[in-house]
């Protein structure tokens, strides 16, 4: 385990570097940012000393090693758009971000657990019925669209809940069920699928022509052993949302890292973008390796080499 | 006699071609087909069909209701801030997500299969390059690498094709190599190395041929999500650029009026929301069909 632990760090390592290259490159090939902070008719000098400002005049490997360097050490650069240091500010953002993805997340995995597992328990009844059109809806209607209707409903037409902004409990229920509804979608196809099979099997057949009720044979023996592909999936769902948090955050004018991320690019915010991002892979890597240890707990076969 | 004989064997023959191609669409979802059909008439025909021109402005009838009359004559779905008809710009905008969406799934399902056949075939320093690669791409959002690349290479139609497919092959890459690495320990992929089958022969002929249906199924998961990924890059202004109609540019417009003109968000939306609901449909006919797990009925 330990040593598995050790491995992996370490490949994590080698793709955050990866992304730092990646980026780096990038966004250095999307544009000059003079051309868009400084005005269209600035002189060339004030072009000239906006870059020195920033670094940009060195050559490419110059400025990544710096950055690298600086990196290692904590420190990130400051946010040209901003003007102020690129980590605290996505820090600030990131926890904004990480409160409404794990909101739909919680959503997400509470309803389409119970209403996976019951349909696939009573195949056929309404729960399955619902579930069916809840989860068809749900993976083809365009998240930006669904917030924008939401909006329009609940906050326009009958002023139940604010329209958009980070607040208390009741500006996240909009935003969540937005973020949230693919993922439950997701989630509820996975764990009836997976149910379904457990449910199929000899073991489970036994116990049941052993006599014992369906509701101890589903919490005791089904549950645990249809867990495996549902946990890959929420753990997918949870880097899915980050992503996705991009267009909700716009819509719902969330101070997130998302929307951080639309303005950052926008305006060619070089170091704000190299924060954002490796702080978005570092994210994503992180959850892959609490996925993968909790497997471990789950299902006591697996074991790591 | 025997021209009667063949005549048969014609008419057999077509009888058992008309079987086949009714147990080949056998369970297809009507509704769903219908839709689609429907949607890829719009796609090929959209711009004729449409009652009014899509770009054609009328500052007499701007925001105007659905079910209304203007001067220039009936608007089913209303009209927009400018006075253009939405119907028709739906109708309009309908080959955007087609074209983007299926040239995208081509594209993102051409590089992920080639380099997946490549890794799990040669394995060793290429294996990992490519496995390299993949693990970056995925760490990091979809969408905020696709804003990125939209941002250097700029919006546009065949741009966002593009976009869509450097961002969206990782996930073939991956499964490819897992079916290259199980089919090349089968026999026949011995025999064929035995014989001194060239390797570029093997790959085409032995290896690609197996991997086609995962190819196929990953495809039709992949054409609705790519749809919603290229109306949301339009949504948020990186994608198709105005004039031209696009769905997620017509819901960003639409933001603006949503109090008093809700029909301009709410209707293109809807589109995607059929459009795409169609192909999520389909595909799990499809795969149910592909998949040798179901087979057997």
């Amino acid at each position: 385990m330990q040593r598995y632990l050790i491995k992996r760090l370490f490949h994590s390592i080698i793709t955050l570097f990866f992304v730092s290259i990646l980026v780096f490159v990038l966004v250095r090939l999307s544009g000059d940012p003079t051309y868009i902070l400084l005005s269209q008719d600035a002189p060339p000098e004030a072009r000239e000393a906006f870059r020195r400002d920033w670094g940009l005049d060195k050559p490419i490997l110059y400025q990544y090693g710096i950055w690298l360097i600086k990196g290692v050490q904590g420190d990130f650069g400051e946010s040209i758009l901003r003007k102020k240091p690129a980590l605290a500010l996505v820090m600030n953002h990131l926890w904004n971000t990480l409160q409404l993805v794990l909101v739909a997340v919680t959503f997400a995995v509470v309803l389409g657990v119970v209403v996976g597992v019951t349909s696939a328990v009573n195949p056929g009844g309404p729960v399955d019925w619902i579930g069916r059109y809840f989860s068809l809806l749900g993976q083809s209607a365009p998240t930006f669209w669904v917030g924008i209707m939401l909006m329009l409903l609940l906050a326009a037409n009958w002023n139940l809940l604010p329209t958009s902004g980070k607040g208390g409990f009741e500006t996240f229920l909009m935003p969540a069920f937005t973020l949230g509804w693919f993922s439950a979608a997701a989630v509820l196809r996975i764990s009836k699928s997976s149910m379904l099979d457990v449910m199929g099997s000899e073991y489970i057949k036994t116990v049941r022509a052993m006599g014992l009720p369906k509701s101890l044979v589903v919490l005791k023996y089904a549950l645990k052993n249809a867990a495996i592909p549902v946990v890959t999936m929420i753990s997918l769902q949870f880097i899915a949302l980050l992503g996705s948090s991009v267009i909700v955050e716009t819509v719902f004018a969330w101070p997130g890292i998302g929307r951080l991320a639309v303005e950052a690019i926008f305006a060619r915010d070089f170091p704000l973008i190299q924060t954002l991002t490796l702080v978005f892979a570092t994210v994503f890597i992180i959850i892959n390796l609490m996925v993968d240890i909790l497997y471990g707990y789950i299902d006591p076969r697996i074991r790591y080499s | 006699m025997v021209i009667h004989n063949k005549v048969k064997s014609v008419s057999d023959h077509r009888y058992q071609a008309c079987q086949m191609l009714k147990a080949a669409f056998r369970g297809v979802p009507l509704g769903a087909a219908l839709i689609l059909t429907a949607v890829v008439c719009l796609g090929l025909f959209g711009s004729l069909l449409a009652p009014h021109p899509p770009t054609a402005m009328n500052t007499q009838a701007m925001l105007i209701g659905p079910f209304s009359h203007s001067s220039k004559g009936f608007h089913l779905l209303g009209t927009d801030q400018l006075g253009r008809d939405i119907l028709s710009r739906i109708m309009a905008g309908s080959h955007v997500s087609l074209i983007i969406g299926l040239s995208a799934v081509f594209m993102a399902g051409s590089i992920g299969t080639i380099l997946g056949i490549l890794a799990g075939y040669f394995g060793s320093w290429v294996d990992s390059l490519i496995m390299r690669i993949t693990d970056t791409m995925f760490a990091l959002p979809v969408l905020v690498l696709a804003l990125v690349l939209a941002a250097i290479i700029g919006p546009g139609f065949s741009n966002m094709v593009l976009i869509l497919g450097l961002v969206g092959w990782t996930g073939y890459a991956r499964l490819i190599r897992g079916e290259t690495l199980r089919i090349k320990d089968g026999q026949f992929v011995k025999y064929a190395k035995i014989a001194g089958t060239r390797p570029l022969r093997i790959l085409l002929r032995h290896i690609l041929p197996n991997v086609m249906n995962s190819v196929i199924v990953m495809a039709t998961l992949q054409l609705g999500i790519m749809i919603i990924a290229e109306a949301s890059l339009t949504f948020l202004g990186l994608g198709v650029q105005p004039p031209t109609p696009a769905w997620g540019s017509m819901v960003n417009e639409g933001r603006m009026f949503l109090s008093t003109a809700w029909w301009i968000s709410a209707f293109p939306g809807l589109a995607i929301l059929l459009t795409v609901m169609s192909v999520n449909i389909l595909g799990d006919w499809i795969r149910i069909k592909l998949d040798p797990k179901f087979r057997q009925t």
